[in-house]
């Protein structure tokens, strides 16, 4: 039984000429205790994706799953359960706290709330813990501060000491090292990781950065989007290393490596067109053909094409390639 | 006695942090000065009601600080005893203009939906009926009792604009990040609306509460001008428009009896619009960079 | 032979000094709490068609740096020391000096600045051609025609659509095409120098990639003199011939990009190297770089790096080293760049199980940070 599944949800935004399907039809199935990466470039879908996940979107069409009952039929306590069950981490530390409060302050709030805590000197204290969990030590360095005197890096640790305040059981991170420098980001990677170990939390990582995603789901799974449709998924060695779409291929050859022999054995993805198509006006059948290296006229300009699986491993939305090997590096 | 000290402290420590915009502390300060000035200093400077023909209109002197007006009157004791009217007023009719704005228009753009349409077209009439005409009839057909009531017109009519811009704050707010963690944290609206939208929002209020203030200055010394609010005793428009019908204008020792009403109500503008910016400071930490 | 192609001139041959030389560059930016230092003392020779890339994080300087050259800097900030060299046909001047006629003809037509492909890097009311036009005209080149061909032979070049294009407006172009935009126009005074300023953060992969190869054309066959800002190592590792890692102001390594790459000898560059991960290959351990960067107002003595350096001693807290050199044309500022190339024997690069050496060989206090929480544990590869 999945933690959470999507059965072809739908957004769409704006209305009538202006209306958008920022995702399309999206059918993902998270387990307990799993680690999914959703990978795509801007406007693929995939915080949108993460919001609908967590209930701070409603999906236009198809259903939202949580524990096996759909969200909108679940009573008043269980989907209050459901809403503190999954919290989300954003990706702007400047803007994802409260300005005006002390850190004191946004971690006690829900604590007080949400009665976890019996009085503020137990919220104190417990705020403290959550702090010290997330790396913030000495707490009490910390407890008085604004945002704007904590650095980026440390900012991140708060959200998530502030989400970890309502006991969640599956974190939505929405780019949420993006924003942060290079050498701090693994060790924030490093602290979610721990929290999934210790207390067992699902975890959907939303990123454009697929080296990250790489390293922080190498046990897990991985989902690549694409204008708002899923094109490929599977298990994260599988689809790095054996990537199948023609767009996940494209992706993955464009990524400058840190090393300067590796990339310049990377293999080079040329495609059709540079050009990207805005999500008013999408090509027909898959959308990725205009720009795709092996589009086949009369196929692939026709009808979408289904994700379907593959033999190594997950699922493919590309009846042509799916089942073709394709090495990332030349020869050396 | 714990709840008296603490207030005492968080007073200081709020004194303190105002203190760290010297013109803004200097303005507070001002600020401070006027109000003592105009409700204590009556008690030690009896208004001037005594006409003495034989000094109308004289300068400054060592008798009469700030001259005499066009009955020879002690111009001094009238400024000291001009203020309070005109400060109740203007403070009555921020506050109300001020308190309406901010909760119906955080409200209309958090709701959003049909509220915000129903607030938003109320808004958009009051906008468009003109200002000045509106209060001058209402003036002309309400009685004023006492100085409050003239307080709560002012402010009822005062709100349309602030609310808009108030509403467009909360729009732009709830957007932001940390409301969405609200959000997702389940903190409930009261919550979001008071506790996360609108202290982000104080500095924009602080000021408008200023400006408001201002505008109902003006607009006391419009009714006064116009001789709408019938005011026994003297405030500050009422010194203003007596001057300016008696001509003081023209007289080069009757300058005074005009400028002082004018110099004061400039002053306690002045000094409202400078506290804001220390104001600034206790409402939003990050302009506080000298902790 | 368009015209582009044939105002492009091989300057390789034509020099053999520098075009651009740093000299003990410093500068402050005046801020409430007191002066910031954000540049000080690099030394640095740009050498005629290299490509530089200055990596560094927030607080590095690199940005100050870059906006220093062409003296583009806030009111603020100021070169408070040192020299900014800029040669070509055997002349040599220093841009801290010029006055302001002689620093408008400097800037574009000697050298170009590129910055990040931001809508807020256009005037949003104006047309392309109306900005390129702009420019020209402030140089002093006012015949329409001329630069309209040119314009559009540099739309040409960095393969956009040229007609479409420079009619267009900047919020009707992607970021990727806002990109090329900003360069072709850096080059349409034919500058010496060209200084890219994050030239692909914010945009997307496919985008990026696409990015990056025309900067490489742009290197492989004009041979322009590049520097590149930029915190992203892979970047450099793409684009660059040298490579110089900044921190806290200074230069604390410059080589090859080999030599950065496969022989770091700066614990900075080696912290920032484990802490990238590829996408390409088996899993490898990361660690990041315990610690945050400095405060710039409140530096700490001796070497500014050492609160969060692995090879920390006590000289390290009292003497900031100078760059000294660890190999050909190879440089680092470290008193133990002889341990990092031992622990690099020890635990070569891009392997699994990366190890930072036990925090107690070093005499400091506890506000080194627990290194033993650096080193990953993430599944058996």
């Amino acid at each position: 039984m999945a933690h959470i599944e999507l059965q072809n949800v739908s957004r769409a935004f704006g209305k009538g000429k202006e209306r958008v399907l920022a995702v399309d039809s999206v059918s993902l199935a998270i387990e307990r205790g799993e680690i999914r990466c959703l990978v795509g470039e801007s406007g693929c879908g995939k915080s949108t994706t993460g919001k609908i996940m967590a209930g701070l979107l409603k999906a236009t069409g198809g259903q939202v799953l949580y524990d096996n009952k759909p969200i909108d039929r679940l009573s008043a306590e269980e989907y209050r359960e459901y809403r503190h069950a999954v919290q989300i981490i954003h990706q702007d530390p400047y803007a994802s706290l409260n300005p005006v409060q002390t850190i004191q302050q946004i971690i006690t709030t829900p604590l007080l709330h949400h009665r976890k805590v019996n009085g503020t000197q137990e919220a104190y204290r417990r705020a403290s813990e959550l702090l010290e969990i997330v790396d913030l030590t000495p707490a009490i360095d910390f407890m008085n501060k604004y945002p704007h005197q904590l650095s980026g890096g440390q900012r991140q640790r708060v959200s998530v000491a502030r989400a970890l305040t309502v006991d969640p059981k599956f974190i939505v991170a929405d780019e949420a090292v993006s924003m942060v420098d290079v050498s701090i980001r693994v060790s924030l990677l490093n602290m979610l990781m721990r929290l999934k170990d210790e207390f067992d939390v699902t975890f959907l990582f939303i990123t454009h950065d697929l080296a990250l995603a790489k390293y922080f789901a190498w046990q897990g799974a991985i989902s690549v989007m694409y204008l708002g449709r899923v094109v490929e998924e599977g298990p994260t060695q599988r689809v790095i290393a054996d990537p199948r779409h023609p767009y996940t291929q494209a992706l993955l050859a464009a990524v400058p490596e840190a090393d300067p022999e590796l990339t310049r054995r990377k293999r080079r993805i040329v495609l059709r067109s540079a050009d990207i198509p805005s999500l008013l006006a999408l090509p027909p059948g898959c959308t990725f053909h205009p720009r795709c290296p092996y589009f086949v006229e009369g196929v692939c300009d026709v009808a979408p094409p289904p994700l379907e699986a593959v033999d190594a491993g997950g699922r493919v939305a590309c009846p042509i390639r799916k089942d073709i090997h394709m090495s990332l590096l030349e020869p050396a | 006695m714990n709840m008296f000290t603490q207030a005492f402290s968080s007073l200081g420590v709020t004194l303190r942090i105002m203190s760290y915009n010297k013109v803004g502390f200097a303005g507070f300060l001002m600020v401070i000065f006027i109000v003592l000035v105009s409700f204590v200093g009556p008690y030690f400077v009896p208004l001037d009601s005594e006409t003495k023909v034989d000094q109308i209109f004289q300068p400054p002197s060592a008798q009469y600080w700030f001259g005499t007006d066009h009955q020879g009157r002690d111009i001094f004791s009238h400024i000291v005893n001009g203020g309070k009217d005109v400060i109740i007023v203007a403070v009555i009719a921020a506050t109300l203009s001020t308190l309406i704005a901010v909760t119906f228009g955080t409200f209309s753009g958090f709701a959003g939906g049909r509220t915000d349409a129903v607030i938003m077209a109320i808004t958009d009439i009051m906008l468009t009926i003109p200002q000045l005409p509106l209060l001058l009839i209402l003036a002309s057909l309400l009685q004023f009792e006492n100085i409050a009531s003239l307080g709560l017109l002012l402010g009822f009519l005062n709100w349309p604009s602030l609310l808009r811009a108030v509403r467009s704050q909360a729009l732009s707010l709830k957007e932001r990040d940390f409301v969405e963690a609200a959000r997702a944290l389940d903190l409930g609206a009261p919550h979001i609306i008071f506790r996360e939208i609108v202290p982000n929002m104080m500095t924009y209020i602080i000021i408008s509460f200023a400006l408001a203030m201002t505008g109902a200055i003006y607009a006391q010394v419009a009714l006064v001008l116009f001789g709408l609010v019938p005011f026994s005793g003297s405030n500050w428009g009422v010194m203003l428009s007596l001057a300016w019908v008696r001509g003081a204008i023209f007289f080069k020792d009757s300058i005074w009896y005009i400028m002082m009403p004018i110099a004061a109500i400039v002053l306690l503008q002045l000094s409202v619009v400078t506290t804001t910016r220390s104001l600034e400071l206790v409402f939003n930490p990050r302009l506080r960079s000298g902790e | 032979m368009s015209t582009t192609e044939a105002v492009f001139v091989d300057r390789i041959a034509a020099t053999d000094k520098p075009p651009l030389s740093l000299r003990n560059v410093h500068i402050s930016y005046q801020s409430r709490k007191g002066p910031v230092q954000a540049v000080r003392g690099i030394d640095l020779d740009l050498r005629a068609g290299e490509s530089l890339s200055l990596i560094g994080e927030s607080g590095s300087g690199k940005t100050t740096l870059g906006l220093g050259i062409v003296r583009l800097l806030v009111k603020t900030a100021t070169l408070t020391d040192g020299e900014i060299l800029y040669r070509r046909d055997g002349t040599e001047v220093d841009v801290g000096e010029l006055d302001a006629r002689r620093l408008r003809e400097f800037r574009w037509r000697e050298c170009a600045m590129v910055f990040q492909s931001a809508l807020n890097s256009f005037n949003p009311v104006l047309r392309v051609w109306n900005q390129m036009y702009d420019t020209a005209k402030a140089h002093g080149w006012s015949d329409k025609r001329a630069v309209r061909a040119h314009v559009l032979d540099l739309l040409r070049f960095v393969q956009l659509d040229a007609e479409r294009v420079i009619d267009a407006y900047p919020h009707e172009l992607s970021g990727g095409m806002r990109q090329r935009v900003l360069i072709a126009m850096s080059l349409l005074l034919d500058p010496q120098v060209l200084i890219l300023d994050e030239p692909t953060t914010a945009l997307d992969i496919l985008t990026q990639r696409t990015i990056i190869d025309l900067l490489r054309r742009l290197k492989q066959e004009q041979h322009l003199t590049m520097l590149f800002i930029s915190h992203d190592l892979a970047i450099a590792a793409e684009l660059a011939n040298r490579i110089a890692t900044m921190y806290a102001g200074r230069i604390v390594e410059i080589g090859s990009a080999e030599d950065i790459f496969y022989r770091p000898r700066h614990p900075y560059t080696l912290g920032l190297i484990r802490a990238v991960p590829k996408v390409t290959g088996d899993f490898e351990d990361l660690a990041s770089i315990p610690g945050s960067p400095p405060d710039l107002i409140d530096l700490p003595s001796g070497c500014k790096f050492h609160p969060r350096c692995p090879f920390a001693t006590k000289k390290c807290v009292e003497e900031e080293p100078e760059l000294e050199a660890v190999g050909v044309d190879h440089a680092a500022a470290c008193w133990h760049w002889q341990k990092v190339e031992a622990e690099l024997a020890v635990n070569p690069l891009h392997q699994s199980r990366a190890r930072l050496p036990e925090v107690g060989a070093s005499p400091l206090d506890g506000s080194v940070a627990d290194l033993s929480n650096a080193t990953t544990q993430v599944g058996e590869v």
